[in-house]
């Protein structure tokens, strides 16, 4: 089979381009830097005070329902944004009763959503 | 457009109910009652009915219509009906189930509402976008079903098993779908037949059609793709398994008629051969494996693959009569029927037989269970028998109209080994009967007694086995006239695809 596969070259070379700098500066600074370790610079960074336990805890699961949720409406605000500077083309060419209904019926399925988690007490933090 | 949206809920107001009802359902939270439980199963088994009904009507209607991304035809509707109906007896048999859990869970039915919207919306189309959205709707509700006994260590894992082949499959299909597109142009399968050959694609297309048909294979627990199936079954509550174990299986099959349909013209596929392998290992080792196994649940799991094998023999047999014939589908739909009906008559006794709060697991649970509970040791060993092709039964008739139609296209060796196969399969599911009615009870088995409405569906559900395999002639006439409709209008006037 031939496809062409000229159109992808030159990203490529931006590949290997980025691949090579990136590679040849971390091993230069790798060989030639100078290496004193100390027991303060080989501790865990943790914003400058001394570290307090380790990285792997558990954490409640409230933190993965709320960043579940937070993904649900920033998905919609992707959606909702280009919908919105979009409207008043679609009422030009005679569609906007259209575009408003579909987007009427997609909040409403979220609005339902959100009713819902929030009566199940998805949003209560202590519980 | 507005013409469009209500003409859209004309054709596919069975399947839109099944959507409207899970979201209601999931409402009945926001008002909390001590009757949740009692509502939410009355409104998805209701909903289930009403578009089991919806969908047996527009059958009726025999005509085709094709929307940008669905298509409503005797074939959508047929499996339509027959997921709503799985839908339905899941429901009223789950029910006790699900109350004697440590935590009832209401949810299960919005979730049941949920995969089972996405399993018609599976069947209802030729668009493959469609058809993974719909995959991923059906996907999702069942891993979280699957890990509803949350308690439960084992429920947790199979969920997570599940979880992760299941995105490895999915990813497979994606992968074979951008194959195909960026070969053809066109994501949808109706097309195919206007497609000219390319030969500077042709390597292109073929990769995407092998890896589309080995991510149905995943679905569907074919061997060599199996592996999650025994594992996941056995993890997952009682009702959850029969649901997936008839469910998933009608919707994935009834996809890959589809996809099988549109692919067979294309010579240049050795389509035959890559379905006649996949059916011959997964008849084989499935049976086989089943011997060894010693819990009910993986026993059920292997004879699902097993049955997997059957039916992909049927899709072989439908690639050997090139031009789609209802003589070679009609077989496969009346397994479908057969299959579903049996395994979730199955399923919906031990269900019962789980619902006091204990999982029945070990096959020694059902020792001498013929004592203690005479009638449901009947109604079991009536599906057991009628699974593994016993003659005056439904199974029979179904797995002989589909070993006939493979010998008549000349699929000899196919057909035997699923004979012989079948034959072996006698073994296992004699089993859990020699253990019910010749092994004397040590444990002493608490389960409630049975609603009026379940006792009710079982009978009618054992009158079917038997009605099937006595007077099978209305219903065989049925799947003979459900034949898609190829030649579908084009939905909206673009140019048509060509390769590039």
């Amino acid at each position: 089979m031939e496809v062409d596969f000229h159109h992808y070259l030159p990203l490529i070379f931006v590949l290997l381009l980025g691949l090579g700098f990136a590679g040849s500066f971390l091993l230069l600074s790798y060989t030639f830097g100078p290496k004193k370790p100390t027991a303060s610079k080989l501790d865990v960074y943790e914003c400058g005070v001394p570290p307090t336990g380790d990285a792997r805890e558990r954490f409640s699961v409230k933190f993965f329902l709320v960043a579940m949720i937070f993904l649900l409406f920033d998905v919609e605000v992707v959606f909702l944004f280009p919908w919105a500077v979009l409207l008043k083309e679609f009422k030009a060419a005679g569609t906007g009763f259209f575009a408003f209904g579909a987007m009427a019926v997609f909040l409403l399925i979220l609005g339902l959503g959100l009713l819902y988690e929030w009566r199940r007490g998805a949003l209560d933090w202590e519980s | 457009m507005r013409l469009d949206v209500l003409q859209l809920w004309q054709h596919a107001w069975p399947s839109l109910t099944l959507l409207i009802a899970a979201m209601v359902s999931l409402l009945t939270s926001v008002f909390p009652s001590r009757h949740r439980a009692r509502i939410t199963a009355v409104l998805a088994a209701t909903a289930f009915l009403l578009s089991a009904q919806g969908f047996f009507h527009q059958w009726g209607l025999g005509e085709a219509k094709g929307f940008e991304f669905l298509v409503v035809d005797p074939l959508s509707n047929y499996l339509g009906a027959l997921i709503a109906l799985i839908g339905f007896i899941t429901s009223i048999a789950a029910y006790p189930y699900i109350l004697s859990q440590a935590e009832a869970i209401p949810e299960f039915f919005s979730l049941l509402l949920f995969a089972a919207f996405g399993m018609t919306t599976m069947v209802m189309t030729t668009n493959l976008l469609a058809f993974v959205l719909g995959l991923e709707i059906m996907s999702l509700s069942l891993y979280v079903l699957v890990g509803l006994r949350r308690y439960d260590p084992r429920s947790g894992e199979a969920a997570f098993k599940y979880f992760l082949l299941g995105s490895v499959a999915t990813a497979f299909l994606l992968f074979g779908i951008s194959f195909f597109y960026g070969s053809t142009g066109t994501l949808d399968l109706s097309r195919i037949p206007e497609l000219l050959p390319n030969p500077e694609m042709a390597t292109l297309f073929k990769l995407g059609a092998l890896l589309i048909l080995l991510g149905f294979a995943f679905k569907v627990g074919a061997v060599p793709f199996h592996f999650w199936a025994p594992d996941v079954y056995d993890g997952a509550p009682m009702p959850v398994t029969g649901f997936m174990a008839t469910g998933v299986k009608v919707a994935a099959f009834g996809a890959l008629i589809r996809v099988v349909e549109a692919f067979a013209p294309r010579h240049e596929l050795p389509l035959q051969r890559w379905i006649v392998m996949l059916s011959f290992a997964t008849m084989i080792v499935g049976n086989l494996v089943a011997l060894r196994q010693r819990h009910l649940k993986r026993i059920l799991a292997y004879s699902s693959i097993a049955h997997a094998g059957y039916l992909l023999l049927g899709m072989a047999t439908l690639v050997g009569t090139g031009e789609i014939r209802a003589a070679a589908l009609s077989p496969i739909l009346f397994y479908l029927l057969v299959y579903s009906l049996l395994t979730l008559g199955v399923f919906s006794v031990l269900t019962i037989l789980s619902s006091g709060g204990q999982e029945l697991n070990d096959l020694k649970d059902l020792d001498g269970l013929s004592e203690k509970r005479p009638v449901l040791s009947a109604v079991l060993s009536v599906f057991f028998i009628s699974l593994a092709g016993v003659p005056p039964t439904a199974g029979f008739l179904a797995k002989y109209y589909l070993f006939s139609q493979a010998i008549q296209v000349g699929l000899y060796p196919l057909a035997i080994a699923g004979i012989l196969a079948s034959a072996v399969s006698l073994y296992y599911y004699l089993g859990p009967i020699v253990r019910m009615y010749f092994h004397s009870h040590e444990k002493t088995w608490q389960a409630p007694g049975v609603m009026a409405s379940l006792r009710l569906l079982l009978a009618l559900m054992v009158a079917g086995v038997f009605y099937l395999g006595l007077f099978p002639a209305s219903t065989l006439e049925i799947s003979r006239r459900t034949v898609p409709i190829r030649a579908l209008e084009a939905p909206l006037a673009s140019p048509s695809a060509k390769l590039p």
